[in-house]
């Protein structure tokens, strides 16, 4: 008996277990009305609207909205986020510029960008697309910049004792020792992106997972709205497991080399 | 000739400075005038100057300071609860493999669920009152924390484990002198991070049934179309998130200075 | 080379995606279309109607319907042109119109009559304490958003009662968390619309405290409508008449054929038909009575929403005046 739980610590199954006690209280204080039937419906029940949302395509149709504004708010967040941190953490003096601006731009919440963004950029996709860039880009900013003025002074002695010139140093110096923290700040961005995608959503959009779930709630279909935060929570799972993925692919060299990657 | 280089580091250094606050002052002119010159509606996007006359009248009269001050209490329960809480827990999920198996499919499974996603369903429970912002901003500043924690519990050098167990420590003394010092940076880190998020959630779950807070303070005013006052704020805003920053940073720096000394990558 | 494979199936990956359908942005000066905003409640039916029953194609215009949050979001979105025409309550609109907005009414709207159309509602918990007005000192009161029609009404119903509007905390509350809200004691009262009213009371969770909170406001009154930028109407003459009309026409429909509308509510609301049939509905009108609106911006002056009174017909288009 002591082995059987030894093993069970051993590995993540306690966990998953832990987890479907929990499902199953649930399921069975719903049903038996302990806890508001409205408004916590049981775990069976939101299943299968979710599984009937899939079957009328109605959440995918809203999960590919999402998708895309989430991809194309990512790439631009994270293209400018990298561009700006790398001359940032590559010429001091730039940064040194833009501090003060940038440091007070920073912390500024997405939500509140949204009423400036619509006299701006309209309402469609472009206004969900920008607001998710600005959002992410912070993250990739600061971890490129960290990256790239971390670079060990030793590696960059070295390589113009090896009277290397300056893009070679580039190259070979600079960017493959701050993929790490270039791909940390990605990671980040990532979760921001499709939080902010939810976000802007809700507020502005007409369609998207967050969209959907302000909907549901405002016509009091439960179940559906449940299922709708069940979807979001797996939207941002798969993208952050792909992510990761990708990553240890493209980093696979760099894990001997430093302490490990996560 | 020591004494030149001195002071023209200094020079260098008085430059950069007001290079910085130049730049800010051409950005500030550049949107005057996109507002004076009606590239869009002035009615939106009023002056700068506007906007900032606005700002120095409402903070003269108390009026966003005390907005402010209501946010920040919530913000400061979340996030301390949130600390108080998840590194505890992480510091256990980072030496024990035990515990870490238990918890970790559940962190998983929770962390990609964005806050404003969960608000609908916490209001259900917790209805719209302090406790629900609370508990948002708790949640949502919690998973920075314990994955910043449980990195750097886990990733202490075996070494010093293994000296501080020839020495006879027991476990909680390992904790308190050799996990907790070194995994520091990293919680720093977590903590950092979760400062920023815990703002934006606070604003966030206020502009969900609140009757004060300098976010609920923004979106009255967009309603009843002040729009000066409504930029007011969200200049409020974007000042408590900088200096909110400034003064971790501070902390940062002075407690933890001398951890940068013997890590090799620093944060 | 695995490392090029990658980068390429992604890069397709991003391209695929980008290729999806995208979102119908009309140009709306190149073809004659009009993006429309409005909340998917029952009160905008005169746009399910007039769409359903293609009014506005037999005048000529095509109508993109957006539905979006609330009057906060939609008045923005028509300032900065992203849609031409929005759905606002009366209240917004004169508070605009007061700080420079050229916001103007292009139709009647949802009216709400003495009799069988008072819509909105102010309930207590079925088992609260709360038997009059004056009792709500010092407690909260959800309403659904702020510096609207319904936020007037409480601070009308207050000084009505005598009770200092200072005293009563309001409280934003999107309209189908009120009742939870409500259970949870996070607010004292609720001032709440169709299908909500209704919905709380058969719950068993609520019961009324006014029945009909708009009677302050008189006989009849305009509680919300159709409004645009002068601008655009002044550049874009045949257009706004031929949403004009093709509205008007609508409200014609549904004063005519009730009946039949109850359709064009569950396909544009998700409501469902059983709700529909207890629910009470605004009425609507092809005529636009000056005096409907201009009660509102009386009130609003009274209360110091807006700071100089103004006469109606200037928040309302030529044609219609």
């Amino acid at each position: 008996m002591n082995n059987v739980l030894k093993n069970i610590g051993k590995s993540k199954i306690s966990g998953f277990v832990l987890i479907m006690l929990f499902l199953g209280l649930w399921e069975i204080l719903s049903r038996l009305g302990r806890v508001d039937f409205h408004y916590l419906p049981p775990i069976s029940i939101i299943a299968n609207s979710l599984y009937e949302l899939i079957g009328s395509l109605e959440i995918i149709r809203h999960i590919l909205i999402s998708l895309r504004r989430v991809v194309m708010g990512y790439l631009l967040g994270a293209s400018v986020g990298y561009l700006v941190g790398f001359l940032c953490g590559y010429i001091s003096r730039i940064y040194s510029f833009l501090e003060l601006t940038l440091e007070y731009l920073r912390p500024m919440p997405s939500i509140a960008l949204i009423p400036i963004g619509i006299l701006f950029l309209g309402m469609g996709d472009t206004l969900n697309v920008f607001i998710i860039g600005w959002a992410c880009s912070w993250p990739v900013f600061i971890n490129t910049m960290d990256g790239v003025s971390s670079t060990d002074h030793i590696f960059l002695n070295t390589a113009r004792t090896f009277g290397l010139n300056q893009w070679s140093i580039v190259k070979k110096v600079i960017i493959p020792s701050s993929v790490p923290y270039v791909f940390t700040g990605l990671r980040v961005g990532l979760g921001i992106a499709v939080a902010v995608d939810v976000i802007t959503e809700m507020v502005v959009s007409s369609s998207g997972l967050g969209f959907f779930i302000i909907t549901t709630s405002l016509s009091f279909r439960i179940p559906e709205m449940y299922a709708g935060i069940v979807t979001i929570g797996l939207f941002g799972y798969i993208l952050n497991k792909s992510f990761l993925l990708i990553s240890r692919r493209a980093l696979r060299w760099q894990r001997g080399f430093l302490s490990a990657e996560k | 000739m020591a004494k030149r280089i001195s002071v023209s580091r200094k020079m260098t250094k008085i430059f950069r400075k007001w290079e910085g606050i130049l730049f800010f002052i051409l950005l500030a002119f550049v949107l005057e005038g996109i507002s004076r010159v009606e590239i869009v509606s002035s009615l939106y996007f009023p002056p700068i100057s506007k906007d900032i006359s606005t700002f120095l009248n409402l903070t003269v009269s108390g009026i966003l300071p005390l907005e402010t001050l209501k946010t920040f209490t919530r913000m400061a329960c979340g996030y301390v609860l949130a600390a108080l809480i998840m590194i505890p827990l992480g510091i256990f999920m980072g030496i024990s493999n035990k515990v870490y198996n238990v918890f970790e499919p559940i962190v998983e499974l929770l962390r990609p669920l964005p806050p404003p996603a969960i608000i609908p369903a916490v209001m259900l429970f917790l209805g719209i009152g302090n406790s629900m912002k609370v508990f948002v901003i708790f949640f949502a500043c919690s998973f920075p924390i314990i994955l910043n924690t449980i990195d750097g519990s886990r990733s202490v050098y075996p070494t010093f484990l293994h000296t501080a167990r020839s020495f006879g420590l027991n476990r909680y003394q390992i904790i308190r002198r050799v996990i907790l010092p070194a995994a520091t940076p990293q919680i720093m880190s977590g903590l950092r991070t979760s400062l920023p998020i815990s703002l934006i959630v606070a604003i966030l779950s206020e502009m969900i049934g609140s009757i004060d807070g300098i976010g609920h303070y923004i979106l009255r005013m967009q309603r009843t179309f002040n729009i000066p006052e409504m930029y007011a704020g969200i200049m409020m805003l974007g000042l408590v998130g900088y200096f909110l920053n400034k003064i971790f940073l501070w902390i940062d720096k002075t407690l933890i200075a001398w951890h940068k000394g013997w890590r090799i990558s620093g944060i | 080379m695995k490392k090029t494979i990658i980068i390429l199936t992604t890069c397709g990956f991003f391209l695929l995606l980008l290729c999806l359908p995208m979102p119908r942005i009309a140009v709306a000066e190149k073809l004659k279309v009009i993006n429309v905003g409005y909340i998917p409640i029952g009160d905008c039916l005169q746009l399910y109607v007039a769409d359903g029953m293609g009014f506005f194609k037999r005048e000529g215009i095509s109508v993109e319907k957006k539905p979006m949050q609330g009057g906060a979001v939609i008045a923005p979105a028509v300032e900065a042109g992203g849609i031409q025409v929005g759905w606002s309550n009366a209240i917004s609109i004169i508070i605009a119109h007061s700080k420079g907005f050229d916001f103007q009414f292009l139709t009647s709207g949802a009216i709400s009559e003495e009799g069988t159309n008072r819509v909105h509602s102010l309930l207590v918990a079925k088992d609260s304490p709360i038997q009059k007005i004056s009792d709500l000192a010092g407690k909260k009161v959800a309403i659904n958003t702020l510096g609207n029609i319904n936020e007037l009404s409480m601070v009308a119903l207050a000084y009505k009662n005598n009770l200092d509007i200072k005293k009563i905390r309001l409280l934003e509350v999107p309209f189908p968390h009120m009742e939870t809200a409500l259970k949870k004691g996070s607010v004292a009262a609720i001032l709440a619309v169709e299908p909500f009213v209704t919905l709380s009371i058969s719950h068993g969770t609520a019961r009324y405290l006014v029945k009909s909170v708009h009677k302050t406001y008189g006989e009849k009154f305009m509680i919300a409508s159709w409004f645009a930028k002068r601008s655009w109407v002044v550049k874009n003459p045949q257009k706004a008449s031929a949403f004009v009309k093709a509205i008007n026409k609508a409200s014609d429909f549904i004063s005519a054929h009730p009946e039949r509308t109850t359709k064009f509510l569950v396909n544009n609301t998700k409501l469902t038909t059983d709700l529909i049939k207890k629910i009470t509905m605004p009425s609507f009108s092809s005529k636009f009575d000056k005096s409907d609106l201009q009660r509102m911006i009386d009130m609003t002056a009274r209360h110091n929403f807006i700071k100089k009174l103004f006469k109606a017909e200037e928040i309302i288009i030529q044609h219609i005046q």
